[in-house]
């Protein structure tokens, strides 16, 4: 009796070795709409996805010992991509995805702590991350980039269209997008090279915001920060009114001179400045962190 | 009496009865003075029933005014902005940060939040776990700061606009930490 007791518990022991196969490589293809949905989801390790002149996805995994499978699955021109964990015991399996899609794709990726990576998608794009880094090089003109803990970094391809990054502790880097940018982050700093600026909005509460770039005719640029610094180097293609307001921290840059107190008796220095016809906007709000803004 | 009556006949109209026949007495000192009487009764008893009228109605021209300014200045767009401009009041920061301040709901759902949130930090690593913590002590940090400063200066529309955006900005990590707890379900920022 004691021997088949024995028995039992090893084999409940061992029955997750044997349900769960060690690490693997694999390779699968299906066909997609040049213009479908690719929705992509791995807990940890990481994905990488480039656009290519082809209808169809391909995956090429690397599957850890903890993964259970690999799920690519088309439906009518859209695929779904899912790297498997158990259901039950240890889910920390981790994977190694390159992923080719076609170029036109929507694409969608949801990580936990793996890395994602994009190249030459021009669809809508939406990377969502909790720990990992996202990096992407698009040309899309809907772009939404979130995480918690990682970096974000966007090269916009020169494409005029709409991107909202969003961290926690990560940093924000855009370069080389023009139209509407939504960035913000809680203590990473925000760095923007737009090629034009029409409509930006930053916000940061420790750390520093940075933005460059060519103001439009009918710009607005927002930025807010708590205790975080503020630079802006803004060259105008036409006027623009400045609004710009500190409550402890200093005002410089180019018009320093005009920069005067928020009020007689409290705190505060405000910075109002039009130029030509005053067409663009420019709002900036902060605490304590200090502001420098230039139109050259 | 009249002539009707003189002549024994039966009076059948008004008309029939003397017209110019004067009263015995001068009957509007009474009149008069019964009138002022009721007029003073009407006053009396009326002011009391409706004195808070007034002060109502105050109010409620005061509310609905401070509606419109709020609606207003949230419906349209900022004015434009000259040199030589005053700051713009924004109504909508004091209208706000008093709802904040006071909802009940907003400090539940803020607790609620946070408790689920410190779970959601359990899918990271240490190192993570300890930068997310140290982001959302950052924005909690500046939340009380601002508060500190807008109790010395309530008045000030720069900190009651920075306050809102830190609460949402607040709001806005723990809904991220929150649903940390199945991120490949849902990660939304």
């Amino acid at each position: 009796m004691k021997f088949m007791n024995r028995l039992f518990v090893v084999i409940l022991a061992t029955l997750p070795l044997v349900a769960v196969p060690g690490s693997r490589d694999e390779v699968k293809r299906v066909a997609a709409d040049s213009e479908g949905q690719v929705w992509i989801t791995n807990t940890s390790g990481s994905v990488r996805v480039i656009g290519w002149d082809r209808a169809e996805v391909e995956v090429k995994a690397e599957l850890g010992a903890g993964v259970k499978r690999l799920d690519v699955i088309e439906e009518e021109g859209d695929v779904r991509i899912e790297v498997v964990l158990p259901a039950f015991g240890v889910r920390s399996g981790s994977a190694d995805l390159v992923v080719r899609v076609p170029q036109a794709s929507q694409l969608e990726v949801t990580v936990v702590s793996a890395t994602i990576k994009v190249s030459d998608v021009a669809g809508s794009t939406r990377l969502k991350s909790v720990s990992g880094d996202v990096v992407a090089s698009l040309s899309s003109r809907e772009v939404e980039m979130q995480s918690v803990s990682g970096e974000l970094a966007l090269d916009g391809g020169g494409v005029t269209g709409n991107a909202q990054l969003k961290a926690v502790s990560g940093d924000v880097s855009v370069k080389a997008f023009a139209g509407s940018l939504d960035a913000a982050s809680v203590s990473g700093d925000l760095v923007v090279n737009m090629s034009q600026l029409r409509d930006l909005r930053l916000r940061s509460t420790s750390g520093d915001v940075v933005a460059r770039g060519t103001l439009q005719a009918d710009g607005r640029i927002e930025a807010e920060s708590v205790s975080g610094d503020v630079k802006l180097e803004l060259p105008a293609v036409a006027g623009f009114v400045t609004d710009i307001e500190t409550f402890s921290g200093d005002i410089g840059g180019c018009f320093a001179s005009q920069v005067t107190r928020a009020s007689e008796h409290g705190p505060g220095m405000r910075l109002y400045v039009t130029k030509g016809k005053g067409d663009a906007r420019i709002r900036v709000k902060s605490f304590s962190g200090d502001v420098v803004f230039c139109d050259e | 009496m009249s002539d009707a009556q003189e002549s024994g006949k039966l009076v059948t109209s008004l008309r029939e009865l003397q017209q110019d026949i004067p009263p015995e007495r001068d009957l509007w000192a009474s009149i008069e003075a019964s009138i002022k009487e009721d007029v003073a009764r009407r006053s009396r008893s009326r002011l009391p029933r409706h004195s808070w009228l007034l002060p109502m109605g105050v109010a409620a021209a005061t509310s609905f005014l401070a509606i419109g300014l709020w609606l207003g200045r949230a419906s349209v767009d900022s004015p434009p902005m000259v040199a030589q401009q005053q700051p713009a009041q924004h109504v909508e920061g004091s209208v706000v940060t008093a709802v904040l301040a006071v909802d009940a709901d907003y400090s539940a759902l803020r607790s609620r939040l946070e408790g689920r949130a410190i779970a959601g930090l359990a899918n990271l690593s240490d190192t993570e776990r300890q930068q997310v913590a140290a982001s959302l002590a950052t924005i909690q940090q500046a939340v009380k700061e601002l508060e500190t400063a807008l109790g010395k200066d309530p008045s000030n529309a720069l900190l009651q606009v920075l306050l809102v955006q830190s609460c949402q900005e607040e709001m806005r990590v723990l809904t991220t930490l929150e649903r940390m707890a199945d991120p490949v379900e849902e990660t939304s920022l």
